[in-house]
């Protein structure tokens, strides 16, 4: 927890749930089933595997670099083999293997990363703080203003954004997931699924906007 | 609240806080058909939604155009399978 002592005890507080949810996925793989050599090498091939591109771009949208990613993604796979008694064959293990790649990145890979993703704390901040995300608020931006845009300003404003609010905006627009995937890939509520991607979007247009006034759009 | 100053806050629409909150079911696809239904209809009629719907839908497009799919390291797969074996 290296960036703690910096901001907010809410933020520590996150984290510090992240942690407990780390160690409930390392209790569960020990009351789980016992797959034999064969079956654990016949998920991992059939299930996990298959997976392995779509992982790896997902790792590299977290960290912008492609070692990184690609030691990401082979930091998940060891991991899911690890505690492969612990995943129920058949069920999603795209989702599964998300989970544990989004809990390294946060977790372990950040703190040695190369080159740390550069966090607006304040933006987390505020959204820890705030009890309720007031989600009648949108951000006034122009369909022309947007239209003007080649593209590079809003993956840009994207990859500005914390981390979090990042994941979600991945997660749901550029890899499908439903609500109740990402709750399980994030291990927050539903509720918090939704507001947590309102105020994500709602970001990302506030960057867009503050974009489009420094340019001198309309 | 009174219904004017209500009004006046989402620039004119009555039902924007139901407009938005379907907008962001369907930029999920989480939105029923009846949600769905409801909201191209209102936005036949109201301009500020309507533009809502566009931004959202232009800024989706955007993302997944500019951040489509990149190239995978061709040994990737076998390099950690490789891996995983050697050290079970």
């Amino acid at each position: 927890m290296n960036n703690v002592q910096t901001i907010s005890g809410q933020y520590y507080f996150y984290y510090s749930m992240q942690e407990v949810s780390k160690h409930k996925m390392t209790s569960e793989a020990t009351h789980r089933r016992e797959y034999s050599d064969l079956e654990r090498k016949t998920i991992f091939d059939g299930e996990f595997l298959p997976h392995v591109d779509a992982m790896y771009n997902f790792a590299y949208r977290l960290t912008f670099d492609q070692d990184d990613a690609k030691d990401l993604v082979q930091d998940t796979f060891m991991k899911a083999y690890r505690f492969i008694n612990s995943f129920e064959k058949g069920t999603n293990a795209k989702a599964w293997l998300y989970r544990i790649l989004k809990n390294s990145f946060i977790n372990d890979f950040r703190k040695k990363s190369k080159e740390p993703g550069k966090v607006d704390y304040q933006e987390v901040e505020n959204f820890y703080n705030s009890e309720n995300v007031d989600e009648s608020k949108t951000v006034d931006l122009r369909i022309d203003t947007v239209k003007d845009m080649m593209g590079d300003e809003v993956t840009n404003a994207l990859n500005a954004l914390a981390v979090d609010f990042r994941t979600v905006i991945i997660l749901c627009d550029l890899e499908g997931f439903t609500y109740e995937e990402m709750a399980k890939i994030l291990d927050i509520p539903i509720g918090t699924v939704r507001s947590r991607l309102h105020r994500a979007r709602n970001l990302l247009k506030e960057k867009l906007k503050s974009y489009a006034e420094s340019m001198g759009y309309k | 609240m009174s219904e004017t100053s209500e009004k006046k806050e989402s620039n004119g629409c009555a039902e924007f806080k139901k407009c938005l909150e379907i907008l962001h079911l369907m930029l999920a696809n989480e939105a029923s058909s009846d949600e769905e239904g409801y909201f191209h209809e209102h936005i036949g009629n109201c301009m500020f939604c309507f533009e809502q719907y566009e931004v959202e839908k232009q800024i989706k497009e955007l993302l997944q155009t500019k951040l489509a799919n990149r190239p995978v390291p061709a040994d990737l797969a076998a390099t950690i399978r490789l891996k995983v074996f050697q050290s079970a």
